[in-house]
Order: structure tokens, then C-alpha cells, then sequence
């Protein structure tokens, strides 16, 4: 009688082919649909180049001008617990540049954050500073 | 674009190229993703679309949420096997998906029709998987005609390897089985 030559882990080679006969031949892919496929990718990772200078300069003109009022005008010392909860971005406890580098960042992706909000971000943590210098 | 043939850097490789390279670097590695896995994913649409435009449309909808996925658009994809085990369920979605929206066909799990006239044993074979059961003829087609591991049918499936295993072996031991396929299993 004949023997079974396969265990239940595999297939007969001639099954096998049997099986990718019955899937049938995979059709060719037209070059107007690799194109259109190929273009869609280089536009998305081309805009990517763009959005990664969109959030490069907000950022640096925040650290700029931080930087300029914090160091030039008035010393730089960490704000005490006078701030709006909102103003914590970074969810350290207190409000400080790390907030407003977070803040411009974050408008890259999110539409309503206005460069007016980070600007006012700005202004809140110099008035902190004078504020602390008063008080002392 | 330029033309990319047999790329030697794996799936992990390109897809942590397109999550952080640049413009240029980023398409180029998503191209040679497209290239290497395109076939499969056409083949996975028509053997659930049995539709031709319909496989097209599906592979452009693949490749396109692939493309979702990576920045700027997404988070980026954390890929740790080959991406077969992603594309698969997504392909099959598509095209089923599609299919029934069009007024092509009633029946989302008939049989398949051939493509052209069959080989001798095809019309055997055709039946002899129209009696499996479809989570079956599943593994089985993934496993022995589009070549995917236990681990990779796992994970296209969302199940445990066991499980692949078990309904692996109940296909085949269906097949030695049944009369239209037994004599595949016995010695010349």
C-alpha cells in the first residue's frame, strides 16, 4: 500500500504548485500606477522637509527672544508658583523658556495654537521675572 | 524617481529610513518597499477582490496608509519582522472592502473563478479548498503559495502561532483526506 511521504506540517511540492496555479498568474502592474504610488511618496516626504523648517524657525525666534529679554534685560531666575496652569506646558511646575520652545514646537501640528499665544507665553515669563525681582 | 533593483537593506531598515531620513533618502527607501512587496500585495487583492481593477485600486489604498503612517503625516512605524505582516490585513480590508461596494459580485466568499482555462487537477484542487474552511484555506494559501512564516502569519492574522499551526495542520490533514487531493500524498 502506498506510504504517505509528508507529514501534516508540510505539503507535496506538486500540491504546492497546484495551489499557486489555482491563485493564478498575479497581474502586471501598470507604470501609471507605480508613478502615481511613487509621486504621492516623494510629495509626503518632501512636505516633510518643509514642516521640519516650519517648526525650526518659530522655535528659534522664541529661544531668541527669551534669550534677548531674559539675559540682556533682566537676569534669569525660575518662576514661582504665580502662574497659569496652562503656561506649564512641559508639566514641570513651574513656567519657564522650556515652556515656550515646547509651545512654538507644538504649533507646528496643531492649527490652533497662534504665534500670538507663544508670543504672550513670552511676555508672561519675562513679567514673572520682574515680578520675582520686585518682591526681592 | 530613480530605479531601485533588489535593494539589500531589510524591511526594518528601509521603514526607520522612511520614519527619520530626509526627503530624497525617505522616498527612495519607501520605493524599494513598494517594489519588493508590491506583487504580494496585488495577489492578496485579487485573490479577494476576483477583480482585477478593483487588486489595482486596493494596491494603490495599501501603499498609500503605508505611507500615512511615516512623518510628517504620521508617528512613524516601529516595524520589528518583514512588513508582509502589515500590509496583509490591510490589502485584504481594501479589497474586500471594495468589492462588495461594487455591483460586481453578490457573494463575498464564493469560490474564485480560474483566470483563464484550468490545468489538469485544478478543477480538483479548486474544490478540494472550496471545502475548507475559510480560516483555513487562509493559512494555508499565506503559508505555502505567498510564502509567509508561522511567526508572520500570526501576526497578519492578529493570532497566536498556535493557533496557525493548528489550523495548518487540520488544512492539511483535510486535503490528505479528501479524494480529490489524496493521491497528491501518497508515493509514485
Amino acid at each position: 500500500m502506498p506510504e504517505e511521504k509528508q507529514t501534516l506540517s508540510d505539503l507535496p511540492p506538486a500540491l504546492i504548485q497546484g495551489l499557486r496555479s489555482h491563485d493564478g498568474a498575479t497581474p502586471m502592474v501598470p507604470r501609471s500606477v507605480d508613478k502615481a504610488i511613487l509621486d504621492r511618496a516623494e510629495a509626503h516626504f518632501g512636505s516633510r522637509r518643509t514642516s521640519r523648517r516650519r517648526w525650526a524657525l518659530p522655535a528659534a525666534a522664541a529661544a531668541a527672544a527669551v534669550l534677548v529679554t531674559v539675559f540682556v534685560v533682566q537676569p534669569f531666575e525660575p518662576a514661582r508658583q504665580t502662574h497659569s496652569i496652562a503656561d506649564d506646558i512641559d508639566g514641570s511646575g513651574s513656567v519657564d523658556v522650556l515652556d515656550a520652545f515646547l509651545l512654538a514646537r507644538q504649533r507646528v501640528d496643531d492649527p490652533s495654537i497662534t504665534q500670538a499665544r507663544v508670543d504672550a507665553l513670552l511676555g508672561r515669563i519675562v513679567s514673572l521675572s520682574n515680578e520675582e525681582d520686585h518682591q526681592t | 524617481m530613480s530605479t531601485i533593483r533588489e535593494d539589500p537593506r531589510s524591511d526594518v531598515q528601509l521603514v526607520g529610513l522612511c520614519n527619520d531620513a530626509g526627503a530624497k533618502e525617505a522616498a527612495e527607501a519607501f520605493e524599494a518597499l513598494y517594489r519588493r512587496h508590491r506583487s504580494f500585495v496585488l495577489r492578496v487583492a485579487m485573490r479577494f477582490s476576483k477583480d482585477r481593477d478593483i487588486a489595482l485600486d486596493a494596491l494603490q489604498e495599501t501603499f498609500c496608509y503605508l505611507l500615512r503612517k511615516f512623518p510628517p503625516e504620521g508617528e512613524g512605524l516601529e516595524l520589528t519582522a518583514r512588513l508582509t505582516s502589515l500590509l496583509y490585513p490591510v490589502a485584504k480590508h481594501y479589497a474586500l472592502d471594495m468589492r462588495r461596494k461594487s455591483d460586481r459580485f453578490t457573494d463575498a466568499d464564493s469560490a474564485p473563478e480560474p483566470h483563464s482555462a484550468p490545468a489538469h487537477g485544478t478543477d480538483d484542487i479548486a474544490g478540494a479548498l472550496a471545502g475548507l474552511a475559510p480560516e483555513r484555506r487562509e493559512v494555508l494559501m499565506l503559508r505555502f503559495v505567498d510564502g509567509l512564516t508561522m511567526e508572520e502569519i500570526a501576526a497578519a492574522l492578529g493570532i497566536p502561532v498556535g493557533t496557525v499551526k493548528s489550523r495548518t495542520h487540520l488544512a492539511i490533514r483535510q486535503l490528505r483526506d479528501d479524494p480529490k487531493t489524496r493521491d497528491f500524498f501518497l508515493e509514485p
